[in-house]
């Protein structure tokens, strides 16, 4: 069974800032307790943003486009999956500040 | 099978014999058919046109909202405001995501990402430059007209051929 990280649940259904000064459910925060260590494991993993509307893009640039600047590769990003159940420009919205992140990191 | 011609003649001679009352239930069902699916199609169409109106106002109330954010906050978003202008992005989002199930709106997920990239993204960037808060807000209504602009145009085509 794949590993799944639900947000709302596990995490926050009022994720808000970008660093861990903005607030207690930070971006930072997330990326360094959820989804690093589910990359270290090297399992597929599940990212399941449903059960809160409440993602900013503040927060998820930084949880999803810091991967990239932590060091995540995009062979490793594989193992990730983003869903939301109503939503969908939400996990569009974090992938696409992922793109955004490697052509930063590639120029 | 042998076909018994003398009780399909028998069945002809009774119908034809009783043609007044014939006519008149399959009139009725006729009746009731018509009647039945022009209610459906109206209260479809009320029922659209009622969504709308409510994805429209949530556009225009977006644009509000975060204008006056924006002009209050300057630099920064404080969370009860984000919060609250994420929640009208995800309503607007299921608004348009039922609206599509009855008109193609051709408004996708990806203008809800921009609209909620320029209401919420710190700091907010276009190709590589940061963007002041009075460039936000003019990006942030041009996005909304845009919206609102596929929503009248796709509601009202479909509307007006039904």
């Amino acid at each position: 069974m794949i590993n799944k990280i639900d947000v709302a649940k596990e995490f926050s259904a009022r994720p808000y800032g970008r660093y861990r000064d903005d607030g207690e459910f930070s971006a930072q925060r997330f990326r360094e307790e959820f989804l690093l260590p589910a990359f270290e494991q090297g399992l597929p993993f599940l990212v399941d943003l449903s059960g809160s509307n409440r993602y900013g893009s503040s927060f998820l640039e930084e949880a999803f486009g810091g991967l990239i600047r932590d060091g995540i590769t995009q062979e490793q990003l594989g193992l990730m999956e983003i869903k939301h159940e109503l939503l969908p420009s939400i996990p569009l919205e974090a992938k696409e500040y992922i793109e955004q992140a490697i052509s930063a990191n590639d120029n | 099978m042998t076909i018994d011609w003398f009780q399909i003649f028998k069945i002809v001679y009774f119908l034809i014999g009783h043609l007044d009352e014939v006519v008149a239930i399959i009139l009725t069902i006729l009746g009731w058919f018509i009647i039945v699916q022009n209610g459906k199609r109206l209260a479809r169409k009320n029922e659209a046109h009622n969504l709308f109106q409510i994805t429209r106002s949530l556009v225009n109330n977006i644009f509000e909202t975060s204008k006056h954010a924006w002009l209050k906050g300057k630099i920064d978003l404080p969370q009860i405001e984000e919060h609250h202008l994420m929640l009208m992005c995800a309503e607007l989002e299921i608004c348009i995501s039922k609206l599509n199930n009855y008109f193609d709106t051709k408004i996708y997920s990806q203008q809800i990402t921009d609209l909620r990239q320029a209401i919420t993204l710190i700091p907010f960037t276009i190709n590589g430059k940061k963007l002041d808060c009075h460039s936000r807000i003019q990006e942030i209504n041009s996005i909304s007209s845009e919206i609102n602009a596929l929503l009248i145009t796709g509601v009202y085509t479909h509307l007006n051929k039904s």
